[in-house]
C-alpha cells in the first residue's frame, strides 16, 4: 500500500468519532467506500483511463488533515467576481465558514453537512451518480468528504441569480488532503446556475472535489467551474451528471492552476432530447500537468452533446485529453460534437489526446476532431509587421485561442476574471 | 531612404533574388512589375522582414541602417509597411483591438501617450470613412469573412493609420473591382507626401494610371533588368515580357 493511501485511511480511522453523528446509511457507505478505495489503490497507468498520467510522485506523500486555516485570505480574494446578487458559500479546507459567507435561502442552497432534515433527499442521491464505478478517488472521496454544498432547487422554480461557493485551502499547507462533495438537484423544469471557484496559494496539498448532479425532466443547470489551485497542488475534479428528458447542462471548465489536475466529468443522458454543452480550456506552463477525461453517454434517442477543449501548453507542461461519446443501441437521431485543439507553446510541451467514439446506433451524427499544433506563424508576422512585439504578438494569439471558450461565459464579471486571469497566465509564455 | 545592393535571398534551399539593386528616396513612388515567380512578393518579405526569408549576401539599407539585424516589429517601427497580398484572417482577435495594439505600440515609439478607448475610436473611425470602410469591419475579427476589397482597404486603412515612411504594397490591386481600385488609390495618393516613399508590386498596369509612379521596374529572374518612366508600364501591357528579356540576354 503506497504512502498515501496508507495515510488516508489513518485519517479515515481517526475521524471515526466524528461520524458517530452521522445517518447510519452514510456511515455504511463511508465504511464501504474506504474499504473499496484500499482495495483499489491508487490508479496506475495500467489502466486505460489513467494512461498517461503518472501518479509516482504522489503516492509516496504521507497526507495530513488540514488546518482550516483562513487567515491567509482577504475577503476580496474570496469575492473576485464581485456580487452576483445570490448566495455565497465559503468553504475553507473543506469546512463551511459561515462568517465568511452570505446565505442565500436556505432552502435552496446550504452546506451538505448541515442538511440532516433533508436526510431522505440525501440518501436517495448521494453516490447514485456514480452508480458502481471502480473509481479509486470517487471512493476516497466518499469515505472522507468534510462537506460541500448542497442545491435543491423545487420542481418548475426558476432561479435567476447565480449560487457561487468558493472553496479556499489554506495558505501554506504541505500535503494536506481536502474532500469536498457537493450534490445538486435541479427538480423538473427548474433552473438554476452554479458558479464554483477553487483556488489555492503557495501550497502543496491535495484535494478531491466530488460532484453529483440530477437534472430531472426539463431542467436546466448552468454550471462553471474556475480552477486556480496553487501551482504544487494535485487537484482531482469529478463531475457526475444524469441527464433527463429535456434536461440542460451548460458546463465549463477553466483550468488555471494545479501541478496535476485532473477533470473527471460523465454525463448520462436518462431520456430523450437532453442537451450538454461541455466547454473548458487547459493552459499548463512548467511542469504542470493537466488531464481531462469526459464521457457523454448517450443512453436516449434525440440527445445532442457538444465539447469543446482546447490546450495552451508551454514549457514542459503536459496535457492529456480522454473524451469518449457511447452511443447506446436505442439513442437515435443522436447529435454529438467534440472538438480538441491544442497549441504547443514549446518543444519540450506534450499533449496526449484521444477522441473516441463508440456508437451502436444506426441514424446518428457524431463528429469528433482533435488538433496539435503551433502558433500560425503567417498570423504571428502580421502582427509584428504591424508594429506588435512578438510576445505580445503571442499573447494576443494564445489569448485568441482560449477565447473561444472564454466568450461562452455569460455572467461578466466571471469571464473578466477568466480572462484576466487566463492572461495573466499566458504572460511570457 | 531604402538602398538595396546586391541583394540575394533565398527561401530554404532555392535562391530567389540574385542580386537585386533599388534605390527609392523620400518622395518617389517606384513600381516593380514582372511575371509570377520574378521574386516580386519575396522582395516584399524580405524587406519586411519574414523570418523564412535568408538573406545570403548584399546589403539592405533603411534611412542608413541595416534592416537585416532587426525583427519585423522593429521595421515597423522604423517606418516601414507592408501592405499584404494575402491579408492574414486572425480569428478571435477583434480588428479594433488589433488596430489599437498596433497603433498604440507605434505611438509608444514614437515618443507619444497611447490613445484610450475613446479617442482611438474616433481616430480609427475617420481613417476607415476616408476609406469608405464599414464601421462593423472594425467590430469583427481581423480580415475574417471580410471580401477581397474589404481585406485590401483594411491594409490601407492600417497604412494611413500607422503613418510609415515608407509603403510597399504587395499586389494590392490583385481580386480589387474597379471602384475599391479607386478607393485604395486615393489612400495611396493622400499618403504620398514628399517625405514618404511608396513601392507598388503589381502585375498589370491598371492600378498605375491611378497611382502614378516615378520610376517603373521590370523585375525577372531575382534581378531589377529594365527601369523606366511610367510609359514602361504601358509598354509591358501591351508588349507582355519577352522582348525584355530578349533585351537583356544580349
Amino acid at each position: 500500500m503506497s504512502a498515501a493511501v496508507q495515510s488516508l485511511a489513518a485519517l479515515f480511522s481517526a475521524g471515526a468519532d466524528a461520524r458517530e453523528g452521522e445517518s447510519s446509511w452514510l456511515r455504511k457507505q463511508r465504511e464501504e467506500a474506504m474499504e473499496r478505495f484500499v482495495a483499489l489503490g491508487l490508479p496506475t497507468t495500467r489502466l486505460e483511463a489513467w494512461k498517461h498520467t503518472k501518479l509516482r510522485k504522489f503516492s509516496p506523500r504521507t497526507l495530513v488533515a488540514p488546518s482550516g486555516d483562513a487567515s491567509g485570505w482577504s475577503a476580496e480574494q474570496l469575492a473576485v467576481f464581485g456580487d452576483l446578487g445570490g448566495p455565497r458559500l465559503v468553504f475553507v479546507d473543506g469546512a463551511y465558514r459561515a462568517e465568511l459567507s452570505t446565505a442565500g435561502d436556505t432552502a435552496i442552497v446550504r452546506p451538505l453537512s448541515g442538511a440532516s432534515a433533508d436526510d431522505a433527499l440525501i440518501a436517495d442521491h448521494l453516490g447514485k451518480a456514480f452508480g458502481d464505478e471502480e473509481n479509486a478517488f470517487a471512493s476516497a472521496n466518499t469515505a472522507l468528504f468534510t462537506d460541500g454544498v448542497l442545491v435543491t432547487i423545487p420542481r418548475g422554480k426558476v432561479v435567476e441569480e447565480p449560487i457561487e461557493v468558493v472553496f479556499a485551502t489554506s495558505v501554506g499547507g504541505r500535503d494536506e488532503a481536502r474532500f469536498t462533495r457537493n450534490l445538486i438537484v435541479v427538480g423538473k423544469g427548474a433552473q438554476a446556475t452554479l458558479v464554483e471557484r477553487h483556488v489555492g496559494r503557495e501550497s502543496s496539498d491535495f484535494g478531491v472535489s466530488s460532484t453529483e448532479i440530477f437534472l430531472h425532466d426539463g431542467a436546466v443547470f448552468k454550471h462553471l467551474r474556475v480552477q486556480e489551485e496553487a501551482t504544487e497542488s494535485v487537484h482531482i475534479v469529478q463531475t457526475r451528471l444524469k441527464l433527463g428528458r429535456d434536461a440542460n447542462y451548460r458546463g465549463l471548465l477553466a483550468n488555471l492552476g494545479g501541478e496535476l489536475v485532473r477533470s473527471e466529468t460523465r454525463a448520462i443522458f436518462e431520456g430523450e432530447n437532453g442537451t450538454m454543452e461541455l466547454d473548458g480550456f487547459y493552459v499548463p506552463r512548467g511542469r504542470e500537468h493537466v488531464d481531462t477525461w469526459t464521457v457523454a453517454d448517450h443512453a436516449s434517442a434525440h440527445c445532442f452533446s457538444r465539447q469543446l477543449f482546447k490546450g495552451v501548453l508551454s514549457d514542459k507542461s503536459r496535457g492529456v485529453f480522454n473524451g469518449l461519446v457511447i452511443v447506446r443501441k436505442d439513442a437515435q437521431k443522436t447529435d454529438a460534437i467534440q472538438r480538441n485543439p491544442n497549441i504547443l507553446l514549446s518543444d519540450r510541451a506534450t499533449v496526449d489526446t484521444r477522441p473516441q467514439l463508440e456508437i451502436y446506433a444506426d441514424d446518428v451524427k457524431c463528429t469528433h476532431g482533435a488538433t496539435i499544433g503551433r502558433l500560425d506563424d503567417d498570423a504571428l508576422f502580421y502582427l509584428r509587421a504591424r508594429g506588435i512585439a512578438l510576445d505580445a504578438a503571442r499573447e494576443m494569439l494564445t489569448t485568441a485561442f482560449a477565447g473561444e471558450v472564454v466568450d461562452t461565459i455569460e455572467i461578466a464579471s466571471v469571464k473578466e476574471h477568466v480572462a484576466q486571469a487566463l492572461a495573466k497566465k499566458l504572460q511570457g509564455a | 531612404m531604402l538602398e538595396i545592393k546586391k541583394l540575394h535571398a533565398r527561401v530554404e534551399e532555392t535562391p530567389i533574388l540574385k542580386g537585386l539593386n533599388l534605390t527609392v528616396k523620400p518622395g518617389e513612388v517606384h513600381a516593380i512589375m514582372g511575371l509570377n515567380g520574378s521574386g516580386k512578393s519575396t522582395l516584399a518579405k524580405v524587406i519586411a522582414g519574414r523570418e523564412d526569408y535568408e538573406i545570403t549576401g548584399g546589403e539592405l539599407l533603411f534611412e542608413g541602417e541595416d534592416l537585416t539585424e532587426l525583427a519585423p516589429e522593429e521595421r515597423a517601427w522604423a517606418g516601414i509597411f507592408l501592405a499584404f497580398q494575402y491579408p492574414v484572417e486572425i480569428p478571435g482577435v477583434d480588428n479594433v483591438y488589433f488596430l489599437k495594439a498596433a497603433v498604440n505600440a507605434m505611438r509608444e515609439h514614437r515618443g507619444q501617450d497611447p490613445l484610450d478607448a475613446f479617442d482611438f475610436l474616433q481616430f480609427i473611425r475617420g481613417k476607415a470613412r476616408e476609406l469608405e470602410f464599414d464601421d462593423d469591419l472594425l467590430k469583427r475579427p481581423v480580415n475574417v469573412g471580410f471580401s477581397g476589397g474589404e481585406k485590401k482597404r483594411n491594409e490601407i486603412m492600417q497604412m494611413t493609420a500607422l503613418e510609415p515612411k515608407l509603403a510597399v504594397l504587395d499586389e494590392t490591386d490583385s481580386g480589387l473591382d474597379i471602384d475599391a481600385m479607386k478607393v485604395v488609390a486615393r489612400g495611396v495618393n493622400n499618403f504620398r507626401s514628399e517625405n514618404n516613399g511608396v513601392i507598388v508590386i503589381t502585375h498589370y498596369q491598371r492600378l498605375l494610371s491611378y497611382i502614378v509612379p516615378d520610376v517603373v521596374h521590370v523585375l525577372m529572374d531575382g534581378q531589377i533588368v529594365k527601369s523606366g518612366d511610367k510609359s514602361l508600364a504601358v509598354e509591358l501591357d501591351e508588349r507582355g515580357y519577352d522582348w525584355v528579356r530578349e533585351e537583356a540576354a544580349s
